[in-house]
């Protein structure tokens, strides 16, 4: 079956099949491999990418539901042209938040999904907005400091959003 | 292995029910898809050959009906539920944490409260919570409209009083002030109408899985205006989750707390009724385990329900 969605600001048709997942039509279909595959069935958070903003586990969603919706992953935040960070990338990386960066897509959309809704959370809402993505690496005191000291870039006006 | 063939896609009612009637036991309804694809992906629901998205039936609505009554639609997500302020206070609170609760964030956004109920789980946090709030499910087919009474919406693990033709459209959430036959009864300037209060509480491994007991109660007390005497309770629901396969009430400790102040006392030996059943074990909780965190969660949403009505302002 065909679609039209939008994935990172571009307007896509896609020829997609039933029973794929938003993960396999963004991995496998668009070759958008910043977002990984973990469980595969909505339990570990590696898949999470935003849809209208808010984040969703793509290995759960299927593709089809894509249609008409506004999908942001990994390779939408920042201008990777000339290596501008987002500020919660540069956070991350300054805070030396993860090792080995598999779940680092996704932690940087739930954060960025949380401050824009919400751009002075406090720990405990940023614990829980991350609370939906494993890191096997670092624990996860490092992350929440990295997305308090986002929240604090941003709102001095330095975003870098695109 | 799950391989649908065709995706229904109704935009009205109608469209909807007639698309069940024609495939029956054959298709599913995909709301927030949380717990199907799960299901799929360990290799079950191989005989589902036909899709039925609800995301175009215009179901996803919280409103405070003209009757008085909460009316949720089917496909209303977590998110939305935990966000809304009917469902964060009075005699719904515990809705509203039920939803939040549910964990993670992700999961909030897709997951439905008429997906959570329809498939039958005894362990999720929407069954529990209905069934404390005597919420009512409002279904359609294509032979008409009907009504399921949540005391009777689940009967076994993966099993509810709906058929394979059936929709969830809403559910719905008695009045805040007690029942309409109550006011009608009491519509003679008397003051002494019943006002309902709600909480839920969930014991997990971590904040982030399912729980391993799940409580939801709901006390419809006396209303008065002196905060001095305890709270005198008119109806108590108390409800129970993941003990056996389907969520259950104690009506032991309902008997118990029913037409008695609620108060230090009434908590301690309502919570601490013996447990007569034996609850179902778990991978994380024997029975035992489970016999304990009961009589620590009934504590618990009593305690913080006697809070509740302590802060509450006393309208006459």
């Amino acid at each position: 079956m065909r679609i039209r969605t939008v994935v990172n600001n571009e307007t896509l048709d896609l020829e997609i099949s039933l029973s794929n997942s938003l993960l396999e039509l963004l991995r496998d279909i668009l070759g958008l491999t910043g977002t990984k595959k973990g469980c595969d069935f909505g339990g570990c958070g590696m898949c999470t990418v935003l849809v209208e903003d808010k984040p969703v586990f793509s290995c759960i969603t299927p593709a089809w539901r894509a249609e008409g919706k506004r999908i942001t992953t990994i390779e939408g935040v920042g201008i990777r042209d000339n290596h501008h960070l987002h500020p919660i990338q540069a956070e991350m990386l300054k805070n030396f938040a993860f090792q080995c960066g598999y779940c680092t897509p996704s932690m940087v959309l739930v954060a960025k999904s949380l401050l824009q809704e919400n751009p002075s959370p406090t720990e405990q809402e940023v614990k829980e907005a991350l609370s939906g993505v494993i890191c096997r690496c670092t624990g996860y005191s490092r992350y929440v400091k990295a997305v308090l000291a986002a929240a604090e870039t941003m709102k001095k006006g330095l975003e870098l959003d695109i | 292995m799950f391989n649908p063939i065709e995706l229904r896609k109704p935009s009205t009612l109608l469209e909807a029910v007639s698309d069940l009637a024609t495939y029956g036991f054959d298709a599913r309804i995909i709301a927030g898809n949380t717990a199907l694809y799960e299901l799929a992906a360990q290799g079950g629901l191989d005989d589902v050959h036909i899709l039925i998205d609800s995301s175009r039936l215009g179901l996803d609505y919280i409103r405070s009906g003209t009757d008085g009554r909460l009316h949720v639609g089917a496909t209303t997500t977590f998110s939305q539920l935990a966000k809304n302020k009917h469902c964060l206070q009075g005699r719904n609170a515990a809705l509203g944490e039920a939803a939040s609760r549910i964990s993670p964030p992700q999961i909030r956004n897709m997951g439905t409260i008429g997906g959570s109920i329809s498939i039958g789980l005894p362990f999720l946090d929407m069954p529990v919570t209905l069934l404390a709030l005597d919420a009512e499910i409002n279904v359609m087919s294509k032979d008409g409209r009907k009504t399921i009474k949540i005391d009777d919406f689940f009967v076994d693990y993966f099993t509810t009083a709906l058929n394979p033709e059936d929709l969830i459209t809403e559910i719905v959430f008695p009045e805040e002030d007690g029942s309409s036959e109550k006011k009608e009864e009491e519509r003679g300037g008397n003051s002494q109408r019943s006002v309902g209060f709600s909480a839920f509480i969930k014991i997990g491994r971590t904040t982030v899985d399912f729980a391993v007991i799940n409580c939801a109660v709901c006390l419809e007390i006396e209303r008065h205006e002196s905060k001095s005497k305890s709270p005198l309770v008119e109806k108590a629901r108390v409800a129970l989750g993941c003990v056996g396969n389907k969520p259950i009430r104690r009506r032991d400790i309902e008997a118990l707390l029913e037409n008695s102040e609620l108060n230090r006392a009434t908590i301690e030996s309502a919570a601490l009724l013996p447990v007569d059943f034996e609850p179902s074990p778990s991978i994380h909780a024997s029975p035992s385990y489970k016999k304990k965190m009961i009589t620590v969660s009934v504590r618990e949403a009593l305690y913080t329900l006697l809070d509740r009505m302590n802060s509450a302002t006393p309208i006459s």
